[in-house]
């Protein structure tokens, strides 16, 4: 019943009440001085070299997209292997089919250029 | 920890449960053998090869789906996951003829263009299996597959002509819009397998009462389906995506898309609204009802205002979708039936239509103003009459198919008592008549003094189908009794049971 929620929501009100609390107290005791090397993106005492807006190459974008698609069609593999036994011939029959499938659309990617690099 | 139940599964299952998915193999198959051609061949014979090994499947999907129909074959295989019934092999036919349309369209088109030819017909080919299976699921999990694969092969096909910036703009819109879609339906998925406990079609059916009307998790559920399954049949206020991926698609992806998904959509909004939860009848007709109406007017009002015949289509599309839901809202065996019968007939006047616009593009780009179609009874006296009979039959005029359409849809409309929504569709489609003569009225003005901007090229191709589509839509009129006989039939596993 809802009544069973009853400490969750306590709970949770108690973390607001911890974490607002914290973060006024900083806000307000913490003492503020703002000069220039503060200011740098990145603080621990590394002078950037160049700006941070510049172009990079999203090459391994198509490399990624492939691997996932491949990962996911991947995870399939294991319900099949869990209930192998089941599923008898009939199973290693349709897992084949199913490579097959996938053998098809990899040597379609390989051949059509997907797989290089420059 | 839950006991695995044994299942045997025999040989003969097997065989069987493949044969009732025989037209879904046979496309399958073409697909496969058509990507391995495509990377074997030398270069020049890739793409006509390939096209005719998608229309060799396409055509072998047809005489399979129609065998297994006239012999009645049908019934659900792999544990009811997928069915083979009448409904599904009546949408496996018309999916396979508007796929060997397509086919011999995009042939052409992409010639024209100078696109690569054999990507395109494979991507048909992956829709076409995805309409296939959106048609035979029997489960929300295969409606789902199916909605996927037909969506992303849509998706890169219209984003083909990946150079030019309105075709980029069609593939975000579309993608965008419709992964937003796929994801309202999948949550109304997940809740009505909440509220039931299973994902199969019929045992939805049977554990769905008129009782469990109260339940929120399946109101819930019925809404975010209705909502996906409104933007998928571009059903206003959920169209605003149509117009502007319609018009930046490549023009047979455009034909292609315009009919076959909604048919498609069509089929999964009867598999699991009038099927699967007939019992919530009253829950989503609200639904779909306010949308049917939204749909014919804003459909039919925008389409007036169009200066490109592509967006003219779309919102005439959206109006269509706005007719046909009133069919489904009938329901009952008139209504299905009627559906069925206008989606036949709806898919030949208005790929018709696009095929003629078609032939207007040529290397420098797409024709598709108004403008572009002057004289075009003069230039080529056949396509201008098939435009005509298409303009005549999508505004409903007998004895066209269209008119056939609407008579159905709209008696049984009434007769199951959306007296309402009737007289606005007869009302909206009035309106429609205005646009769909401006087309008639540029086809048959006397030639230009000023050179076309299009003139034609090797057309050989578009112009069969245009003819094909055109006798279907002047046939399909007189022999709308046998049509609806088969829609009838298509029908019946619907309303098995209730």
């Amino acid at each position: 019943m809802l009544s069973d929620y009853a400490p969750l929501a306590i709970y949770a009100v108690i973390v607001l009440a911890v974490v607002g609390l914290m973060l006024t107290l900083s806000f307000v005791l913490a003492p503020v001085k703002r000069y220039r090397s503060k200011l740098l993106p990145y603080e621990s005492g590394i002078v950037p070299t160049d700006p941070a807006r510049k172009r990079m190459s999203v090459r391994f974008y198509l490399t990624a997209m492939l691997f996932i698609i491949f990962d996911v069609e991947a995870v399939f593999f294991y319900p099949w292997a869990v209930i192998l036994h089941q599923l008898r011939w009939y199973g290693v029959i349709e897992m084949f089919v199913f490579m097959l499938i996938l053998l098809v659309a990899l040597a379609h990617i390989w051949r059509k250029g997907g797989l290089e690099w420059e | 920890m839950i006991a695995a139940a044994q299942v045997t599964y025999t040989a003969a299952q097997a065989w069987s449960d493949l044969a009732q998915i025989g037209p879904i193999v046979a496309v399958t198959v073409a697909l496969l053998v058509a990507v391995v051609v495509d990377l074997l061949l030398p270069r020049g014979l890739r793409g006509p090869v390939v096209t005719v090994i998608a229309i060799v499947g396409l055509v072998s999907a047809l005489a399979i789906a129609a065998y297994r129909l006239v012999n009645g074959y049908g019934g659900p295989a792999y544990f009811r996951f997928v069915s083979g019934d009448a409904f599904a092999l009546f949408f496996e036919m018309l999916f396979a003829l508007i796929g060997v349309l397509a086919v011999i369209v995009s042939s052409s088109y992409v010639r024209r263009r100078g696109l690569y030819e054999a990507e395109l017909q494979v991507l048909t080919l992956a829709a076409i299996v995805g309409m296939m299976s959106l048609a035979a699921a029997g489960s929300l999990v295969t409606v789902f597959l199916g909605l996927e694969l037909l969506s992303i092969a849509l998706y890169v096909s219209c984003g083909y002509n990946r150079i030019e910036l309105p075709s980029q703009e069609s593939a975000a819109k579309y993608l965008i819009i419709g992964g937003f879609a796929s994801a309202f339906v999948l949550y109304g998925m997940a809740l009505i397998y909440g509220a039931t406990g299973t994902t199969v079609l019929s045992d939805i059916a049977t554990r769905v009462t008129s009782d469990s009307a109260g339940n929120p998790l399946l109101l819930l559920g019925v809404l975010l389906m209705g909502v996906g399954f409104a933007f998928k049949v571009s059903a206003a206020p959920f169209h605003m995506w149509t117009p502007d991926v319609y018009q930046g698609a490549p023009l047979p992806v455009t034909a292609f898309m315009s009919v076959a998904t909604k048919a498609a959509a069509f089929a999964m909004i009867l598999r699991v609204f009038n099927y699967g939860l007939g019992h919530l009848g009253p829950e989503w007709q609200v639904l779909l009802a306010f949308t049917a109406a939204a749909s014919m007017v804003v459909g039919n009002l925008m389409a007036i205002v169009q200066a490109s015949l592509k967006r003219m289509l779309a919102y005439s599309g959206v109006a269509h979708a706005g007719y046909i839901l009133v069919g489904v809202l009938a329901g009952g065996r008139a209504g299905v039936a009627a559906v069925l019968f206008y989606l036949f007939g709806y898919v030949f006047m208005n790929f018709g239509a696009f095929a003629v616009v078609s032939t207007l593009s040529g290397p420098a780009g797409d024709g598709d103003l108004y403008e572009d179609l002057n004289g075009l009874a003069y230039r080529n006296p056949t396509l201008g009459v098939l435009m005509s009979v298409f303009m005549l039959s999508l505004a409903g005029f007998p004895p066209m198919v269209g008119f056939f359409g609407k008579v159905f849809l709209f008696t049984a409309g009434i007769s199951a008592g959306w007296t309402w929504l009737v007289v606005l569709a007869v009302l909206t489609s009035v309106v429609s008549v205005y646009y769909y003569f401006r087309v008639l009225f540029h086809v048959w003005s006397p030639l230009p003094e000023a050179p076309v901007r299009f003139a034609f090229g090797p057309v050989r191709g578009p112009v069969t189908v245009v003819l094909l589509a055109g006798v279907f839509a002047v046939a399909l009129g007189p022999l709308s009794g046998f049509l609806l006989q088969v829609g009838l039939n298509g029908a019946a596993p619907l309303l098995s049971g209730r």
